[in-house]
């Protein structure tokens, strides 16, 4: 994979090619930001594709001594906050019936999916910085300092939001009977 | 330096990345040794991410990159711009009213009112109507005049007439022409 910066500066020279590229590279992170925001497959590949619209259209306007990555997960998060303030009647995460099976070990693949639906449940009722701070720092990897330019504060906020999102999380989980053992 | 619960708690999702440096990871191993709190969120952090993402598909990979740069062109292309209008558009339009004044003023100068688009002739050829001339005054058009159609009709059109010749004549040549008519008429001239 090309660095970000050439790709970027073949695309303002006029190598539409290098839109692809830089696509290609980041698809699966943005994507996955979108469907965590969401919960929702379709909606996360419209955020998705929206997402790149909007940085390839403000791609001229990018300072090339600042993070690619950093700003385009600005751009994803202003994305999807904007679509979930839109649409705040977004349905709510349904937990599915449980179903026994006869295979074995069945029993504890329910519960560990029950567990999960939980986690998603809980995550979605979260306020939006701290579950943005979560989803930055624990599934897509950035750095404290990353996640605050993401997320336009200080790195002491986010750290102050992380820490109360994985708080509340664990709340939800001890509250529904979950034990998760050290 | 020592690190304590929240330092530690802080690394975790670089922890289980595998990004902290050699040192910080024995430190956080060590802590994590003697501490129950501490080990159990980092069980919940494990939890959290192993929480997977559906995939999408094959085909929305695939056509991801193609779509976005087909919509970012789009959009450009429908978006007003004064550089495409400057160097695009100005020019053609400049070059047609430049075309436009040369035939105006050509025009004008030939008088051929049918290429000047500001003045209608009624009198031009493409006015008039030729919708009631048939077959028959087709000969009336093509056929050469005789002499007394011809001085008809330059009488008609230069005010001139034959008959002011007989003014200038005398009593006596009126009554020898007189005469000479009467004859020609008496024999069948």
């Amino acid at each position: 994979m090309k660095d970000d910066i050439t790709l970027i500066k073949r695309y303002i020279s006029g190598d539409e090619e290098a839109v692809e590229e830089l696509v290609m590279k980041y698809q699966k992170q943005v994507y996955a930001f979108a469907y965590r925001m969401t919960n929702n497959i379709e909606e996360a590949k419209d955020l998705t594709q929206e997402t790149f619209i909007r940085a390839i259209k403000g791609l001229r306007g990018f300072r090339m001594e600042a993070s690619f990555k950093t700003w385009l997960y600005r751009i994803a998060k202003n994305t999807n906050l904007n679509h979930i303030r839109q649409n705040r009647h977004h349905k709510e995460i349904k937990l599915e019936k449980p179903t026994i099976g006869n295979q074995r070990g069945a029993l504890s693949a329910i519960i560990d999916k029950e567990k999960k639906d939980h986690i998603k449940k809980g995550l979605d009722e979260l306020p939006a910085r701290q579950r943005l701070s979560i989803i930055l720092r624990a599934y897509e990897g950035l750095s404290c300092s990353e996640t605050s330019k993401v997320m336009g504060c200080s790195e002491g906020a986010v750290k102050a939001h992380y820490h109360n999102a994985v708080k509340r999380l664990r709340e939800i989980l001890k509250e529904k009977g979950y034990e998760i053992r050290p | 330096m020592k690190l304590g619960h929240d330092d530690i708690k802080e690394m975790f999702p670089e922890y289980l990345k595998g990004d902290l440096p050699e040192k910080i990871k024995n430190d956080v191993e060590v802590h994590l040794k003697d501490c129950q709190d501490c080990r159990g969120e980092l069980s919940f952090i494990t939890e959290l991410v192993n929480i997977d993402v559906p995939d999408p598909g094959d085909l929305f990979w695939k056509t991801l990159p193609h779509r976005v740069k087909g919509a970012v062109e789009k959009k450009r292309d429908s978006r007003f711009s004064l550089k495409i209008l400057l160097f695009k558009q100005l020019p053609v339009a400049a070059t047609i009213a430049v075309l436009f004044f040369l035939i105006f003023t050509y025009a004008k100068k030939e008088e051929m009112p049918e290429l000047n688009p500001f003045f209608k002739d009624p009198f031009t050829v493409s006015v008039l109507d030729y919708s009631d001339i048939t077959e028959k005054d087709i000969p009336l058009i093509t056929d050469p005049l005789t002499i007394d159609e011809l001085y008809l009709h330059s009488e008609d059109l230069m005010e001139y007439s034959y008959y002011m010749e007989f003014a200038s004549l005398s009593s006596r040549e009126l009554g020898s022409l007189y005469e000479a008519l009467n004859r020609e008429q008496q024999i069948g001239g």
